[in-house]
């Protein structure tokens, strides 16, 4: 199982690194222009040198780190932050031993870091670090005492054995130590459920987005478990789903657990107090499961080192479609906030489901739909054809010598079943493609073969008719995304009936083309045209246009409407322009494959 | 004139292919299924099959077809495999499955589609006899 969650290097960590680096250009020059105005106009007696190198020291390395965190990328913010404070913390207890140890002014400044360090500190150094910057004032001035270190006495006004007196001493330093602890004490724990809570923020976030990019639902429900698992940092989840019957629980998705765990048995809703509550929609803690007789497996449960529990419900719109658990290592895991958050990410999860289970039924009545039209299309063909078989050798007196009488009829009789029989082929047509959709993957196909297979079909009734077809076309390959026959189809029912329309002696043009990304399709006939009043309806289901049926043309009025039907599953656009007794220009624009 | 065996289910078919065989004068026999009709291939000894591509199951005629083009070395049906074979289709352009004379895979010589036009079918016949000798 990938870790899905990549949490990002803390914004706030970047952003006030920055501020410090831009604070220290006036703590460094600070530091110079202090020491410059107690050296020549108050007359102090301070290591100046010292503290002007110091100076320097700190402007130097704030220009390093301005220039490595504006090289470098975000992964890198840790170790500057971190870099940060220790140069600061030195730089800090270099300028108390010169200002005076234990009788600096500088002391204070300590206290501002102890402040910064939770923030720019991963984790639960900020403690760490307390103790360290203790140790290190303590250091500096008991070393001024005891004699090691110089003492620089840089208030007159003070007695000169100040930095010996273990009183002085003593009040200064036990000060300094609570204050700094009491700060630590406070700050330390407010920064970390910052940090916590802006955690959930993000992983609620981005497990919207997963939930809502995919209608796979296992792999939904899978990323779920494990983003709610790392967002609280427990042991693992489990989502479990009731299955037809209502009465039990399955297992749909789980992270953190072992295969024994969740082979242990089904969850049947009767006898689990803690799961009928759930799905009655109330989210059920459990704090410690040793002392909790509700549970029906107690013992695989310890077992798998899980101590308490947080149980909410998965709520779909028409009731209860599962629960959430989330398992924490130990007792006491969760509390209000997290349940909070558990449960929007259960609402979450809820919807997701919904949809990839509606999906799913989609899917599965679309198989039933088009096996039904696959089976309704030799049902339907096999007696017309029969039927239509059986007349033509009687028409050809094969059955015996039929007066005119009866020839006329039985003329009449094979035009109707042929009638039939287109309608019925069109029909399935137009249901196949329909259903077509869903079921078949579109891929790119080669317009120029498609259109070439179907000229060459119709080159035989062209001919017969004295019709002239011509197809041309301009860069050597044209692909679309379509299905082969589906594409088919649509030139086929075009270049037919431009051929159909069109009179002896006339003239029907193919022409492909691609222009701005798409692939453009003409065919243009000098047939019988379309009225302008019939341009509007062209497309529409039976409809034909009054000129053809009085022409004597026999049609189905389906063709245009499942020629439509199909541009606009490949997501093109068709238009038509005519002019009665002249012609017709039928253009139809597809997307490249590209 | 020649001996033609018709394997088809659908007794209507048998009875318009009848009508347009005999009327330019071929000798007809027919079987309603793939058993009975390679029993009857025994018995007459045709000189042309023409078999529907779909009668009990989808796949019949095929598996007909194979059989008798492919047949097991040492079984009787051995002495058939050059008998041409006209096969009658009932496609519709959605279905998936398209068809060619394909050599391996589905080995007729001809094929036709429903519903039979008389002329047509009494020249493809007439061309596939004439191929055979």
């Amino acid at each position: 199982m990938t870790v899905l969650l990549d949490v990002p290097a803390s914004t706030d960590l970047v952003k006030n690194s920055r501020r410090l680096i831009r604070l220290r250009w006036l703590a460094g020059l600070a530091l110079l222009t202090v020491t410059l105005i107690n050296e020549y106009a108050l007359g102090v007696n301070m290591p100046a040198r010292a503290l002007y190198s110091l100076g320097a020291a700190i402007l130097v390395y704030n220009s390093l780190l301005w220039w490595v965190s504006r090289a470098v990328g975000t992964s890198w913010s840790q170790p500057i932050a971190t870099g940060q404070v220790v140069l600061d913390t030195l730089a800090l207890v270099f300028s108390v031993h010169l200002t005076g140890g234990v009788e600096s002014l500088a002391t204070h400044f300590f206290l501002f870091y102890v402040l910064l360090a939770p923030i720019l500190l991963p984790g639960r150094t900020g403690y760490l670090y307390v103790w360290l910057v203790i140790a290190a004032v303590v250091g500096v001035i008991g070393l001024e005492a005891g004699g090691v270190l110089p003492h620089y006495r840089v208030r007159p006004s003070l007695p000169p054995d100040l930095h010996r007196d273990p009183l002085y001493i003593a009040a200064k330093l036990s000060f300094f130590i609570t204050v700094a602890l009491v700060t630590a004490s406070l700050t330390i724990p407010i920064v970390r459920e910052f940090r916590e809570r802006e955690q959930r923020i993000t992983t609620l976030y981005q497990s919207i987005r997963t939930l809502s990019s995919s209608l796979d639902l296992t792999q939904v429900l899978n990323q779920l478990a494990c983003a709610v698992t790392q967002a609280l940092q427990a042991k693992g989840t489990s989502i479990r789903l009731v299955d037809e019957t209502g009465a039990q629980l399955k297992i749909a998705a789980a992270y953190g657990l072992s295969k024994e765990y969740l082979d242990k048995g089904p969850v049947e809703t009767e006898s689990s107090p803690i799961d009928r509550s759930v799905l009655s929609g109330h989210p059920v803690i459990v704090h410690d499961v040793s002392q909790d007789g509700r549970f029906q497996y107690p013992s695989e449960i310890l077992a798998e080192g899980i101590h308490s529990v947080l149980c909410v419900p998965l709520m779909g719109r028409r009731g209860p479609l599962g629960v959430l658990r989330v398992y924490g290592h130990r007792p006491d895991c969760f509390g209000e906030e997290e349940t909070n958050f558990v449960q929007a990410i259960a609402r979450q999860g809820a919807t997701a489901i919904e949809n990839a289970l509606a999906f799913d039924e989609l899917r599965r009545t679309d198989q039933v739909k088009s096996q039904f039209v696959r089976a309704v299309t030799h049902e339907l063909r096999s007696p017309v054809t029969g039927a239509q078989s059986l007349l033509r050798p009687m028409m050809r007196n094969l059955a015996g010598d039929l007066n005119e009488a009866q020839c006329e009829v039985l003329r009449r009789l094979s035009d109707r079943l042929d009638a039939l029989q287109m309608l019925i082929d069109d029909l399935l047509d137009l249901a196949a493609g329909k259903v077509e959709g869903l079921e078949r993957e579109l891929e790119p196909v080669s317009l120029i073969t498609a259109a070439r297979n179907v000229v060459d079909r119709l080159s035989g009734l062209a001919g017969e008719k004295s019709v002239d077809l011509c197809m041309a076309h301009v860069p050597r390959s044209i692909a679309v995304v379509a299905s082969e026959e589906g594409l088919e189809r649509i030139l086929l029912n075009l270049i037919g009936n431009a051929v159909k329309y069109t009179p002896a002696g006339g003239r029907v043009d193919v022409r492909l083309q691609r222009r701005d990304g798409e692939a453009v399709i003409r065919v243009t006939d000098t047939g019988i045209g379309i009225p302008d009043a019939d341009l509007p309806h062209l497309f529409e289901e039976f409809f034909r246009a009054r000129n053809a049926k009085k022409a004597g043309i026999v049609g189905t009025g389906l063709g245009l409407a499942i020629v439509k039907n199909l541009v606009e599953r490949y997501k093109g656009r068709i238009s038509v322009q005519s002019t009665l007794d002249k012609g017709t220009t039928f253009t139809i624009v597809l997307p490249l494959a590209d | 004139m020649a001996k033609i065996l018709v394997i088809e289910d659908d007794p209507d078919m048998v009875l318009a292919l009848r009508m347009s065989l005999e009327g330019a004068g071929h000798e007809v026999f027919d079987a309603p299924n793939g058993k009975e009709g390679l029993q009857k291939l025994a018995e007459t000894k045709p000189e042309l099959i023409i078999l529907d591509v779909m009668m009990d199951t989808t796949t019949e005629g095929f598996q007909l077809a194979f059989q008798l083009r492919n047949p097991d070395p040492g079984s009787p049906l051995a002495d058939y495999s050059h008998i041409p074979i006209l096969m009658l289709t009932a496609l519709h352009s959605t279905t998936d499955l398209r068809f060619g004379a394909d050599e391996d895979y589905l080995p007729v010589e001809a094929f036709l589609d429903k519903p039979i036009d008389p002329d047509d079918l009494v020249s493809k016949v007439d061309e596939l006899l004439a191929k055979a000798h």
